[in-house]
């Protein structure tokens, strides 16, 4: 076990290596002079060629691009992203303060999904092809096909503008309670975790119609226990060990549609942060921001991964 | 296996039925003859081509179901008409641009993007599969190694990550979307090569002395097809639905084009005063996208009976 968390640990080097690779080369692709635009107020102002040079040499750029590489990675190790270039503020600090919202709508946002889906999931299953059934997966389709952030506008509308119970933007603030909080996170939360929710009904579903078709079940049902605790002890903790895999990957998606989401309901995190740089071509912000969001991605696989292989005795440690 | 069929029906018209006996009495049917009676036996499936042809020709014909045109017909005087207006059945936006017109002229936009994304992407992705799944070796294992990397990275933060250096444009949407959408394909075929690459009809191919790229793209190819197509339909949708959400986000597009992400964004200012300007292309989006699972997941079973789920 501890040899299989070591071994996946160190594949996750390469990776973040070359996630950083791929990060630092698109700043360096990128069109326009980063000097000029800390230097410049506006697109027509002049700038002083010795003052030029000297922010030149202060961020680096005058070396080549495998020292800088190599500077930026080993700066990044220390917790060091780098300046923005609008605030001069440092990234990782700016980023890291807005992570907690971030945290919180996607984790929420997985709560709601994991919530409608798994109940709905398994009814589909048990009474698979009667109506309950259909309006599942007919619900199911309907909500992947929706753009999550359109979800939310119309959420916004119905429900903040139109019926007002709940507010449309901003995040509240702890001291007016927890409740605050969590008024405004019903709906930016709900819009995130809709086409989540959709996708993971269709997994249970499937997933659960496999597992009650094993004989363990037939084993168990005819051993006279209650439909209940064959259903909810033997087929739903086998059927959820193929959705844990699939949440891994599918937090990436929550994050990506954090981004959107957090832009449409003003909520403080680090999508807007990401908007908000790209706006101003912030480039060390945005260059951290999807650092710091890919790493935190293949963190949560990683610990996926390793809580997979305790569920399931079957996967070897050893083995592949 | 299209030749072999061929004769046989020819033979089929010659010669009565009576005098075949067994299996050679059953109607001969092609796998694509198979392939379309099952999709037309799945009702959604064919909802949603009805739903997508209709679309198409709406956009593609955009000049005789509207006579405004959806950027520079404005009228400030006519600006957020609701919806049922007289002239304008939709409603009107901000600038008193007519609605429909903008949504039919928007779907071109989004259409193309989706049809040339899946397209592009899948050629990139089934090339680099063939090539990574038929030699394997150190090349299989650099290949794949980078698509583990592309997909190590949450879909749309790398996009939004390669806009933002790319600029905003549409040219920029469909480059970036190819970008992060190959590796996919690339796993999925490589997948498929891998189980075919040991049959015996490849032992034989090769035995005849046949090269590598026609074995590839001769013999194993077209039996991968099934999957690669069913992805490919349902990437159609997919993109679509990020190209929307980037244009959302105002890295696409310029704001004044009609695009379906673009109307959008800008009726996220008037979702007070006019609700139906953030109602109709969200809806236009849905249904599309909508329309194309209902396709793939048709083609899904259709192909191939064993992927039904």
């Amino acid at each position: 076990m501890a040899a299989y968390i070591i071994k996946r640990l160190l594949y996750t080097i390469p990776t973040l290596l070359a996630i950083s690779l791929l990060v630092f080369s698109i700043l360096y692709i990128t069109p326009g002079d980063p000097v000029l635009l800390m230097l410049a107020s506006s697109e027509t102002a002049t700038v002083n060629p010795a003052d030029y040079e000297a922010v030149r040499q202060s961020l680096g750029l005058d070396k080549p691009f495998w020292v800088r590489f190599v500077d930026y990675v080993s700066n990044a190790l220390k917790g060091d992203l780098g300046r923005s270039y609008i605030t001069n503020q440092k990234v990782f600090p700016t980023v890291m303060e807005r992570m907690p919202a971030t945290l919180l709508l996607t984790f929420s946002s997985l709560a709601i999904a994991l919530i409608i889906a798994i109940p709905l999931g398994v009814l589909a299953a048990i009474k698979q092809g009667s109506i309950w059934d259909n309006i599942a997966t007919f619900l199911a389709t309907i909500s992947v096909s929706m753009p999550g952030f359109w979800f939310g506008m119309i959420l916004i509308i119905f429900f903040a503008l139109k019926l007002r119970w709940l507010p449309s933007f901003g995040m509240g603030t702890m001291e007016k309670g927890i409740g605050d909080v969590l008024r405004h996170l019903i709906l930016p939360a709900t819009a995130l975790g809709t086409s989540m929710a959709a996708m993971l009904t269709r997994m249970t579903r499937s997933s659960m119609i496999e597992v009650l078709s094993q004989d363990y079940i037939t084993v168990a049902r005819s051993k006279g226990l209650s439909e209940k605790i064959v259903i909810y002890g033997h087929a739903l903790k086998n059927a959820l060990i193929p959705i844990i895999t699939v949440l891994g990957s599918q937090f990436g998606s929550l994050l990506g549609g954090a981004i959107v989401t957090e832009t449409i309901f003003a909520w403080p995190g680090v999508g807007r942060l990401a908007v908000d740089a790209i706006g101003k071509r912030d480039f060390p912000m945005i260059q951290g921001n999807t650092l710091i969001i890919c790493t935190g991605f293949i963190l949560v696989n990683l610990v996926v991964d390793i809580l997979y292989g305790m569920l399931d005795p079957l996967i070897s440690f050893t083995g592949k | 296996m299209t030749e072999q069929t061929n004769t046989v029906i020819v033979q089929d018209q010659k010669i009565p039925p009576a005098n075949f006996i067994g299996e050679e009495s059953l109607p001969i049917s092609s796998m694509w003859h198979d392939t379309v009676r099952r999709f037309k036996h799945n009702r959604l499936a064919v909802i949603g081509l009805v739903i997508m042809i209709a679309t198409i020709v709406m956009c593609v014909f955009a000049p005789f179901f509207t006579s405004y045109d959806p950027v520079l017909d404005m009228n400030l005087k006519n600006c957020l008409l609701p919806t049922g207006s007289p002239g304008h059945l939709l409603g009107t936006d901000d600038y008193g641009r007519d609605i429909l017109s903008r949504l039919l002229y928007g779907g071109r936009v989004s259409l193309i993007t989706g049809l040339v994304v899946s397209v592009i992407t899948m050629a990139i992705g089934v090339l680099i599969g063939c090539i990574s799944g038929y030699f394997g070796g150190w090349l299989d294992n650099l290949l794949m190694r980078i698509v583990d990397i592309f997909l190590a990275f949450p879909f749309l933060v790398l996009a939004i990550a390669i806009m933002a250096a790319l600029g905003p444009s549409q040219r920029n949407i469909v480059i970036t979307l190819v970008i992060v959408g190959w590796p996919s394909f690339a796993r999925l075929t490589r997948g498929q090569i891998l189980a075919l690459k040991e049959t015996e009809y490849i032992e034989a191919a090769r035995a005849s002395g046949f090269s590598h790229g026609r074995i590839m793209f001769y013999h194993i190819l077209p039996n991968a097809l099934a999957p690669i197509i069913v992805m490919a339909t349902l990437k159609i949708g997919g993109t679509i639905m990020s190209a929307a959400s980037l244009n959302f986000l105002g890295l696409g597009v310029d704001s004044s084009l009609p695009e379906w992400g673009v109307m959008l964004n800008q009726a996220r200012d008037y979702m007070t005063s006019a609700p139906h300007l953030s109602i109709y292309p969200g809806l236009a989006i849905s249904l599309t996208v909508l329309s194309m699972n209902w396709i793939g997941d048709g083609l899904r079973d259709a192909l191939d009976p064993r992927m039904r789920k």
